[in-house]
Formats: structure tokens, C-alpha cells, sequence
């Protein structure tokens, strides 16, 4: 059977066809700025073809999905013959609220509970819904299923879970932490047990994801325990465009101050703020390390904010896990940014972390591995993440069900 | 019946919001005026309040340049054909309106719905030359369209169920909340808000309290987001007054008779926010100046500058 796998980020369409009979990649791709200047596909066949680059004005996550479509069936290197093919489509799907501990197939039902969680994921789970409309427009038989963020946090302790507000607003809004990535931060557990040699069961692992989003997971014999992001994907890390942790009086002073509306202050929260609120250059870190250090102050004073809060986050979770066995950098910003992963380690040697500066420096686009050198206590793994694999085998055993 | 495109007819300030309101929601529209000069004006002005958005961090400037990919501006009245609903957003007056929606009658495939978002005309009267009247139904937006949620819609004697079904679908998708009612010129809220700015200005008049206060003691003691003489100057001292005249017309109720000093200020040209002097100054920017309400020396010359 073939599967196609979608992630409609905010700005970014990540697709991967499966043939799942031999678990091969057909073809994949990322629809890249949507909605802004310059906005491309690759589109590259089987896993590791020669990568092809076109430009499209692509406004919107359909016309990007429509487009995928037809670099699949129509292109001079298409790998269906129509799109009848297409045995099923699985979306990664950010905010389940808690009505999902596990991956579903898509009905109306499950349309309508991820459209009430849009209030809590207000960046993503309208493109994730798009994603979702768009495939059922142009092939509605085909079968979808939801793979949620959220799942995977599910195992987390009430301790880590509950905020401290009146308790009424847990019980009757559910409003809680519920952490997202949780496909990448369950695949690169389950990756760092094999390259360590040790089953996952024994391990204390700190995981930590940074694309345009980012969190950190702290993940005891594999379950998850406590993660950076919360009831939205707002908090914890700087992000490209969102504050992360911040007093939340802030809020209410700077609506005052500047009277904001609420949709407003939501904007600037979560679009104009992060890396390129402080900056003022860019969302997209490799921007900012251009030329590092020398771009300029305030592009590594971004740098520095975004690298100061990973590590204090490393530390509080070798605090909750009492020890770490190994911390793991992944996807767009982990796996490619030694710059970051140097600003982070840099002075850790008394939690047991030294760094291999030249294996960092090397170990970046695609590349595994761990970057510490052999007496370091704890081990640091670069690990890309394969959400899409993940993805593509919840929807099989999802169909078969 | 495939619903992508929106024709907007009338680039004035009304005509620019629904353009901003419409396109922001993922529609496509085009901006229709006789005037070439008013066309561009008014893409300009979507475009800057569009900025001044992103100034105040409520959009993106890559949402931004979605939203003006979609919005295309035409001299054309036969582009008005390639919508499947046509909104006028002319001046307040009926022979305009009822010339208009008669070309458009006429221009425009029989299914376009044709709308009106005359405040305080019958759009039965409007719509009395169309050939097709039945497509043809109030759409009452409210200023700034952008943010305010509500549409108020009103279906004329010969409107169909089917024009009025398509219109409440259409405020939905951008957002907005209906209130609808049958052939009634004012709708709800012109018909209660201007008595009110009627009111506001008699009080002025008599010197009875400075326009200042006249707007702070309503704004606060009924929780309001502007004051009566804010409002007036916000949606045009001189539509205030065809807003009047037009539902004394219609009513021959004394509360819409206009305050004399209504139309001494429209005969001086303080017609409020566009003309940057109304009951208050206003800078380029379009924020009122402080302290710049009319003083009572001026009232009386209002009619001599």
C-alpha cells in the first residue's frame, strides 16, 4: 500500500510517500515559505534522488498540496500513475487536546475535535485542518489519519502537567500541559537506545527538538515525563517567531500600554516575536548565523537568548530525571546548527557533558551521531528525526484496524 | 453556485474596508470605481491599513501579501460580471444607487447576487429598475469593517430566499455575525445610533457641555468604544446628515430631523475624519489631535471657514 505522509506547518508543507510493502520512500519534499516571497518545492524521487527545486507562488497550504499532487503524477519524474494509487494519507496533526493518546483515522467527528483544539493551537492546527480538507476535496475516498503532537506526552506526571491556577480550569477546560512534537521526541528516544546499545527501558534521555517550533523532552525508561511546551505551543523555548516562557504579566501590561486586542497581542506573541523579535532580521536562525559572530549584536544576542533557555532547560530536566544517560539534538535547527549546540555545552563539563568541537562541527545535514569526546559522562547524540516514518506506520495499523 | 470572487463597487472609505475585510478572509475581490483616481487611492489606502496592522503586530507582512494577491482593481463596471456578488458602497442617496444597480442589472449574468450597503435607503426602492430583482438584498457592514463582526442584512420585497440564503452564507465566511430584518431602511443600529448623535450635537449646541465631554460621559457611563461626536466625525458628518433626512423622510419621526449645527459643519467641510476636522481635528494620520474638539466660539462660525 502507499501512504503519503503531510505535515502542513505554518509556512511549510513536509510530504513523504511510503510504499509501506517494503517501507521504501517513493518520493518526498518540503513546499518551503508559503505565503511568502520566493516560495518553493523540491520534490525529489525515492529517498535520496537528485533533489529538484521549483518555484511556484504558493499562497496557501492547498494550492502547495495541489501542487505536490501533481509533481506526483504529472512530472517527468512521477512515481504514481493517477492518484487513485494513494492507499491512505496520514497527517501529522498538532493539538489532540486529551480526546487522543494514540493515532486515529479521520471522520467528521475527529475533524470537529480538531477544530475545537484550534483555540490552543492557533498556528497550526488551521494548516494542519487545511492539509486534511484539501486531500478530502480532491480525492474524498481516500482513508486519512490523524497522528497526533500530543499523544506521546500523555504518560507525563500530574506534577508536570498541572499549572498552578485556580484547579476549576483543569477540571472543566481541561487546560493543562499536553507538550507536542511527540512523534520526534518518541522516534529519537527509540533511535538513541540503539545507537547507545542499551534498551530504551533503561535510559534517562533529555530529547530535544528545534525546527521552527522547538521543545525539550524529558523522557524516563521511554515514557515521557516532563516537556517545555505546554498547553499551547507557545511556551518554553524561544522559537523562530514565538516568546516561549515569559512573565505573563507582560501581557496584560503591554495590551494596556499599547491597547492591544486580544488577536493582536496573540499575533505578536506568537508571530512577531522569538528569534526575529529580537533580532528584528530574521525567523530562521540560519540567517542569524551567518557570519557568526560578526553579523551583528543583536542577531547573536537572539542567538544567545535562544541558547541560554535550551540550556536552562537541559538542567532543570537532569534535575526531574536525577541524571541523564544522554541528550539528544533533532530536527531543522538540532541537527544543523553547531553554533547552537556549542553555545548550549559550552561550560557543562560539571554535569558530565564535553563536547567534541570538531564532531560537532562535522556533524550536521543528515549526519549521526554522538559530537562528545570518550570520557564524557554524558553522551550527546545529533539523531534527524523521521516523524514521517512514524506517521506512515500509525496510519497502516490505523487502516488495518 | 462557486463562490471566489467578490466585486466591491465604490472605492471611498467603506468600499476599502470591505475590500481589507474580504480579501483578509481568503476571498478574491476587485475594487470597482469610475474613477481612476479614486480607484488607486483607494488601493493605497487598503495597502497602508494593512501596515498599520503589521505596525501594530496584528498581521505579518507575508499575510499581507497574500491578502493583496487577492484584490484586483478595475474602472470596468463590466468587471462587476465576473463576481458572484456584487456589493455597492456608493453615497448615501437613492438616484445613485438605483442608477447603479440598474447597470449592474444589466452587466451582470442574472444568478449574481446584487447588494446594497445603503444604511437608511429601501432596497426595494433601489433595486425598483432592476429587471432581476430578486437577486438583489441590503448588506448593512459596519465601520471598520475589518473588526467589527456584525452584518446586518435586509431583504427587499421582491428579494428571494435563495439571494438571502447566499448572503448569510457569504457572512459567515468572512466572519461576521448576521442580524437580518425585512425591507427596513436604518436596519437596527443606524436607526438607534443616530437619534443618539442627534442628541449628542443638540447638546453641544446649547452649550451645554464641550464635545469632550459629551463623548466621555456616554463612552463611559454606557461602557461604549466611542462617543456619539467621535462616531459622527468617524462615519462622515455629511452621511450623519443623508442618514438623517433620509429615515425623517421615511419615518416623519422628529428625533431624525438634523441638528442645525449638522449641517452648518457639512457646509463648512467638516465632514469629520476624511475632511480631518469634523467635531474634532484630526491629524494626516488620521488620530485626533488633543484637545481639539469645536469650541463654543466656533460653533457659531462654523459656516464662515
Amino acid at each position: 500500500m502507499k501512504v503519503l505522509v503531510l505535515n502542513c506547518g505554518s509556512s511549510s508543507i513536509k510530504y513523504q510517500l511510503f510504499d509501506m510493502t517494503t517501507t521504501t520512500v517513493m518520493a518526498k519534499g518540503l513546499v518551503q515559505r508559503v505565503g511568502m516571497a520566493g516560495s518553493t518545492i523540491d520534490y525529489r524521487k525515492g529517498d535520496d534522488g537528485k533533489k529538484k527545486v521549483y518555484e511556484f507562488d504558493i499562497l496557501d497550504h492547498k494550492i502547495g498540496i495541489q501542487k505536490i499532487f501533481e509533481l506526483l503524477t504529472t512530472s517527468e519524474e512521477a512515481v504514481l500513475k493517477s492518484l487513485e494509487e494513494l492507499g491512505a494519507v496520514g497527517h501529522r496533526i498538532v493539538h489532540g487536546g486529551d480526546k487522543f493518546s494514540s493515532s486515529v483515522l479521520i471522520t467528521e467527528e475527529v475533524k470537529n475535535a480538531i477544530r475545537d483544539c484550534i483555540v490552543f493551537a492557533p498556528l497550526h492546527n488551521p494548516p494542519n485542518l487545511k492539509g486534511v480538507e484539501a486531500v478530502e476535496e480532491i480525492l474524498p475516498k481516500v482513508k486519512q489519519v490523524a497522528v497526533f503532537d500530543t499523544a506521546f506526552h500523555q504518560t507525563m506526571p500530574a506534577e508536570a502537567y498541572i499549572y498552578a491556577l485556580p484547579y476549576m480550569f483543569y477540571e472543566k477546560h481541561r487546560i493543562r500541559r499536553y507538550g507536542f512534537h511527540g512523534t520526534s521526541h518518541r522516534y529519537v528516544a527509540a533511535r538513541a537506545a540503539k545507537l547507545l546499545g542499551k534498551p530504551l527501558n533503561e535510559l534517562k534521555l533529555i530529547t530535544v527538538h528545534l525546527g521552527n517550533g522547538g521543545s525539550v523532552c524529558a523522557i524516563n525508561k521511554g515514557k515521557s515525563v516532563d516537556t517545555s511546551m505546554g498547553h499551547t505551543p507557545l511556551e518554553g523555548l524561544v522559537m523562530g517567531t514565538r516568546c516561549g516562557d515569559m512573565d505573563p504579566a507582560l501581557i496584560l501590561h503591554i495590551m494596556k500600554e499599547y491597547e492591544l486586542t486580544i488577536s493582536e497581542m496573540d499575533n505578536l506573541l506568537n508571530k512577531h516575536s522569538g528569534v526575529l523579535g529580537i533580532s528584528q532580521i530574521s525567523s530562521d536562525l540560519r540567517d542569524l548565523e551567518e557570519d557568526w559572530p560578526k553579523k551583528s549584536e543583536r542577531a547573536n544576542l537572539a542567538l544567545d537568548v535562544y541558547s541560554h533557555r535550551i540550556k536552562k532547560y537541559i538542567g532543570s530536566y537532569i534535575a526531574v530525571l536525577n541524571g541523564v544517560d544522554a541528550i539528544v539534538w533533532t530536527a531543522g535547527v538540532g541537527e544543523n546548527s553547531p553554533i547552537v549546540r556549542s553555545i548550549v555545552h559550552r561550560e557543562m563539563d560539571w554535569l558530565g557533558v564535553k563536547l567534541d568541537l570538531e564532531k560537532n562541527e562535522v556533524t550536521w545535514r543528515g549526519a549521526e551521531g554522538d559530537i562528545t569526546t570518550p570520557d564524557s559522562k554524558v553522551k550527546v547524540l545529533v539523531i534527524p528525526t523521521n516523524e514521517e516514518l512514524v506517521i506512515a506506520q500509525d496510519t497502516m495499523d490505523c487502516i488495518k484496524n | 453556485m462557486s463562490q471566489k470572487t467578490v466585486v466591491i463597487y465604490g472605492a471611498a472609505t467603506m468600499g476599502q474596508e470591505l475590500v481589507q475585510a474580504i480579501a483578509t478572509a481568503g476571498c478574491e475581490v476587485i475594487l470597482v470605481d469610475h474613477s481612476e483616481e479614486k480607484l488607486k487611492k483607494g488601493l493605497q489606502k487598503v495597502e497602508a491599513s494593512l501596515d498599520a496592522e503589521i505596525a501594530r503586530w496584528g498581521l505579518t507582512s507575508g499575510e499581507k501579501r497574500a491578502i493583496m494577491s487577492r484584490i484586483k482593481g478595475s474602472t470596468d463596471i463590466r468587471e462587476a460580471a465576473k463576481g458572484w456578488l456584487v456589493i455597492e458602497t456608493l453615497k448615501e442617496t437613492l438616484d445613485v444607487k438605483r442608477q447603479l444597480f440598474k447597470e449592474l442589472d444589466a452587466t451582470c449574468k442574472p444568478a449574481t447576487i446584487i447588494a446594497s450597503n445603503s444604511a437608511t435607503i429601501s432596497i426595494t426602492e433601489i433595486a425598483s429598475e432592476c429587471k432581476y430583482p430578486e437577486r438583489t438584498i441590503a448588506m448593512h457592514f459596519q465601520s471598520p469593517t475589518p473588526k467589527v463582526p456584525l452584518v446586518e442584512i435586509s431583504r427587499g420585497l421582491k428579494t428571494s430566499e435563495e439571494t438571502f440564503e447566499a448572503a448569510v452564507r457569504f457572512a459567515k465566511m468572512i466572519n461576521k455575525t448576521v442580524v437580518s430584518v425585512y425591507d427596513c431602511p436604518g436596519f437596527i443600529t443606524t436607526r438607534i445610533i443616530l437619534p443618539m448623535i442627534n442628541q449628542a450635537v443638540k447638546v453641544l449646541e446649547e452649550g451645554i457641555a464641550s464635545c469632550e465631554q459629551i463623548d466621555t460621559a456616554m463612552k463611559l457611563g454606557f461602557g461604549l468604544n466611542a462617543g456619539p461626536l467621535t462616531l459622527a466625525d468617524k462615519i462622515g458628518v455629511d452621511t450623519v446628515v443623508f442618514y438623517l433626512e433620509n429615515l425623517y423622510k421615511e419615518t416623519f419621526d422628529q428625533s431624525y430631523l438634523p441638528a442645525k449645527l449638522l449641517k452648518k459643519l457639512v457646509r463648512a467641510g467638516y465632514k469629520g475624519i476624511k475632511t480631518s476636522k469634523g467635531f474634532y481635528r484630526y491629524g494626516n494620520d488620521g488620530l485626533r489631535l488633543s484637545d481639539s474638539g469645536l469650541k463654543a466660539e466656533q460653533l457659531s462660525q462654523a459656516n464662515h471657514q
